[in-house]
């Protein structure tokens, strides 16, 4: 390994494990030492129980659209990302500062609307967000909370500065590789911690208590379940784990009934009513009467269970107008009008295609541009200007003519690289970072998150659909 | 030390209000003790919030809900790193003399008032000369008179209310820690040494040994020469440590109240404040 320091060449752009002159950053020294006296065969040898634990334990995700089609085991990275105490310490007061302005812009769009009226942000950002769920306003959610869990996507500028890419808050995923992480590298290489990284074992309890807070009718015992869309769904791995660790029920559409307004289980000891679902299933596929009529996933009746308030979702109806990409190049001055404060952390410059002055720039910049969909996820539906090819940048000028609410163009951001253990030796690869908020009686941040790393040279995809793997995330206590 | 302060105030309208105005005094204070790590201010209903630091240099929220409501919540949630007191570093040796320079009682004539809720009377006047004693140097003095305030005062929470002066008070000395810091207030301004209003929260480790713990807090800052404003807490007899977090300072509680608003209304309203302050 120390072989493999030797020879790790840091890219031009910011470096998380080297500075610019090529010494190994103060809060890296420890890691890198610990690393350095395992022999290459020491090595091979871990990582490859590494692989069978995680085969083991079942920690696979599905690629959709993909011919194959199949589960497969995320792929792990054992050299850990390591964030000083004191650089989490800004990135948790951003993280704290975003979600609050977050959640008070939801209500606000679901009720008065003054942001609106003030002109601060255009009335189409919000009406034309696909995600805005027009007949949710006036509907009031329990303690006033609409997203109670939180995965901000963060990057890592040439500067090393800290970037907001995006927030996810409709049912973020990813934590049960987190926690997952920890759990392995803490059995394969016990030796690495020398104490001082802070943990992250609290989580599950953390997220029930957030759910157990929202209860209707300030129920001290509240029934909570979580709703997946089935063992088919991507994440179901991470339903069934997050279930398991919190002792809830997990649940699928048709276990659920709906009756006058209220939610109930079945049971073998007949129907036993819910107080909190913890849903990981989009919008559209919750209720048949209300959204999507041909979901089979969903509860009919449930939405008006919500809104009698007899039942809470978290995250609620209608966040996704939140986290539209559209809406995110808002989210600074939403922060400016609810709590008059500047953003603590800084995002990607973002232009509106809908705008005409955007446009222009947009049209006359595509193979500069990362091109994105307003409302999808998982990196589907995007174009990365400068490795794109003539016609997919053809396709993406006409998709953005036709519908130009649909779309936002960011820079190419070069973000951070951290050496990567490839075939045997240590090359950087490109990572981001999601950490995950929890919006309950406090708002707490689990401390570090999940980082993908882009597994390919020089692709900045992370996503673990499109081939990115992760790594544990080491936050210091000092 | 890091603390974590949560301050919520919760309003009820039993009848629908309007115009309701509201001006917060509780940011922490950025100074030489404390450094602010994470400071929210949040409202609903969801409104524009605007700031403002007044003469005190206190950071001030402002904001207004115009259309009729039933229900005002005001979260406060800050994160502060305290910095420990050394008691050594005090001087014990600053004469009082030394406050009778004229730049002292140019620059610190609004804490050497009489003024408002803090009435210097004849009596308050009399017990301080009492406190003082022989004592030729400030801090000894401001101890004496802490110890004196916490002495002769009753912790009794209901009896006094916002407009209680000193001079009331110290007639039938039962009241809370707002009582018992106008009271120092008056006995240090009576014999010359400027004191002011301080604001804030403390933290109970022991949870139920500290009075003041459950609510904003309130003590009192006293100038000594050649050291500076030092905090003393009437109310638990403690010299002002970590555990204390500053939200706004003044003359004496009208310049520093945490929560100040008016709306148009009619009918029953119903507060509830929690504070919770807990070791992060």
């Amino acid at each position: 390994m120390s072989m493999l320091l030797k020879d790790y060449k840091p890219a031009q752009l910011f470096d998380e494990l080297v500075d610019q002159s090529g010494t190994v950053r103060p809060y890296y020294k420890a890691i890198a030492e610990r690393l350095s006296g395992l022999s290459r065969d020491e090595l091979t040898q871990k990582i490859r129980s590494l692989e069978l634990l995680f085969l083991k334990q079942g920690i696979t995700f599905t690629v959709y659209g993909d011919e194959k089609g199949t589960e497969r085991v995320f792929p792990f990275d054992p050299f850990p990302r390591v964030i000083p105490a004191q650089e989490w310490e800004t990135i948790e007061a951003g993280l704290v500062q975003r979600i609050t302005a977050l959640n008070l812009f939801l209500y606000d769009v679901y009720h008065e609307q003054r942001i609106l009226k003030d002109g601060v942000i255009p009335n189409e950002v919000v009406f034309g967000a696909a995600h805005f769920r027009p007949e949710f306003v006036g509907v009031s959610v329990p303690k006033d909370a609409y997203i109670h869990v939180c995965g901000t996507d963060l990057i890592r500028d040439t500067d090393g500065r800290y970037l907001v890419l995006e927030d996810n808050g409709r049912c973020p995923s990813g934590v049960s590789y987190v926690l997952e992480n920890r759990t392995a590298m803490k059995r394969v290489f016990p030796h690495l911690f020398g104490g001082g990284v802070r943990s992250v074992d609290t989580y599950p309890a953390d997220l029930l208590a957030t759910l157990r807070h929202v209860a209707p009718h300030e129920n001290p015992n509240p029934n909570v379940v979580l709703l997946t869309p089935g063992v088919h769904n991507s994440a179901y791995f991470e339903h069934s784990f997050l279930a398991r660790q919190m002792s809830i029920e997990i649940v699928e559409g048709r276990d659920l009934i709906a009756l006058d307004g209220f939610v109930y289980m079945r049971t073998t000891r007949g129907l036993r009513q819910v107080d909190v679902i913890y849903r990981r299933i989009d919008d559209d596929f919750l209720d048949p009467q209300v959204f999507r009529k041909d979901s089979c996933l969903g509860v009919p009746g449930l939405v008006d269970a919500v809104r009698r308030g007899n039942v809470a979702l978290a995250n609620a109806i209608g966040t996704g107008v939140a986290d539209d990409k559209v809406t995110y190049a808002y989210v600074p001055e939403m922060i400016r009008y609810y709590l008059c404060q500047e953003p603590i952390l800084d995002q990607v410059p973002t232009y509106l295609a809908w705008r005409p002055a955007d446009m222009k720039y947009i049209l006359d910049n595509l193979p500069k541009l990362v091109v994105k969909a307003a409302n999808e996820s998982g990196g589907y539906g995007m174009l990365i200007g400068p490795s794109a090819t003539k016609e997919q940048i053809e396709e993406f000028r006409q998709k953005i003519i036709a519908t130009p609410r649909n779309y936002i163009a960011q820079p190419v951001v070069n973000f951070s690289q951290h050496p990567t253990l490839i075939d045997g030796g240590l090359e950087g690869r490109h990572v981001d970072l999601r950490p995950f908020v929890l919006w309950g009686d406090t708002v707490k941040v689990l401390p570090g998150g999940l980082t993908r790393v882009a597994l390919k040279r020089g692709s900045i995809v992370v996503n673990s659909s499109q081939g990115g793997g992760s790594k544990d995330t080491w936050v210091l206590n000092t | 030390m890091k603390l974590r302060i949560l301050h919520r105030t919760e309003y009820r309208y039993a009848l629908p209000v309007r115009n309701n105005n509201n001006e917060l005094r509780v940011t922490p204070l950025d100074n030489l003790r404390q450094r602010t790590i994470l400071h929210l201010v949040r409202v609903l209903p969801a409104i524009k919030m605007r700031r403002y630091n007044d003469l005190y240099r206190n950071n001030v929220s402002f904001f207004e809900v115009e259309e009729a409501h039933k229900e005002l919540v005001i979260d406060v949630s800050s994160v502060v790193e305290t910095k420990p007191t050394v008691v050594e570093d005090i001087p014990k040796d600053s004469p009082l003399s030394g406050l009778l320079m004229p730049e002292v009682l140019e620059s610190f004539q609004p804490y050497l008032q009489s003024d408002g809720p803090v009435q210097i009377t004849p009596q308050i006047w009399r017990s301080a000369i009492d406190a003082r004693g022989e004592k030729k140097d400030v801090y000894s003095v401001v101890v004496a008179i802490m110890e004196f305030v916490h002495q002769t005062c009753k912790y009794v929470p209901g009896v006094t209310n916002v407009t209680t002066n000193t001079e009331e008070f110290f007639a039938k000395p039962q009241g809370v820690c707002q009582d018992f810091t106008h009271l120092m207030l008056a006995l240090c301004r009576a014999i010359g040494i400027p004191a002011r209003y301080i604001c804030g929260y403390v933290y109970d480790a022991k949870r139920g040994e500290v009075l003041g713990s459950h609510a904003s807090h309130a003590w009192c800052e006293a100038w000594i020469p050649g050291y500076g404003w030092l905090g003393l807490d009437p109310t638990n007899k403690r010299i002002v440590n970590e555990t204390y977090v500053a939200s706004a300072l003044g003359r004496d509680f009208r310049d520093a109240t945490p929560i100040r608003g008016s709306y148009w209304g009619t009918g029953d309203r119903e507060m509830r404040v929690t504070v919770h302050v807990e070791a992060k």
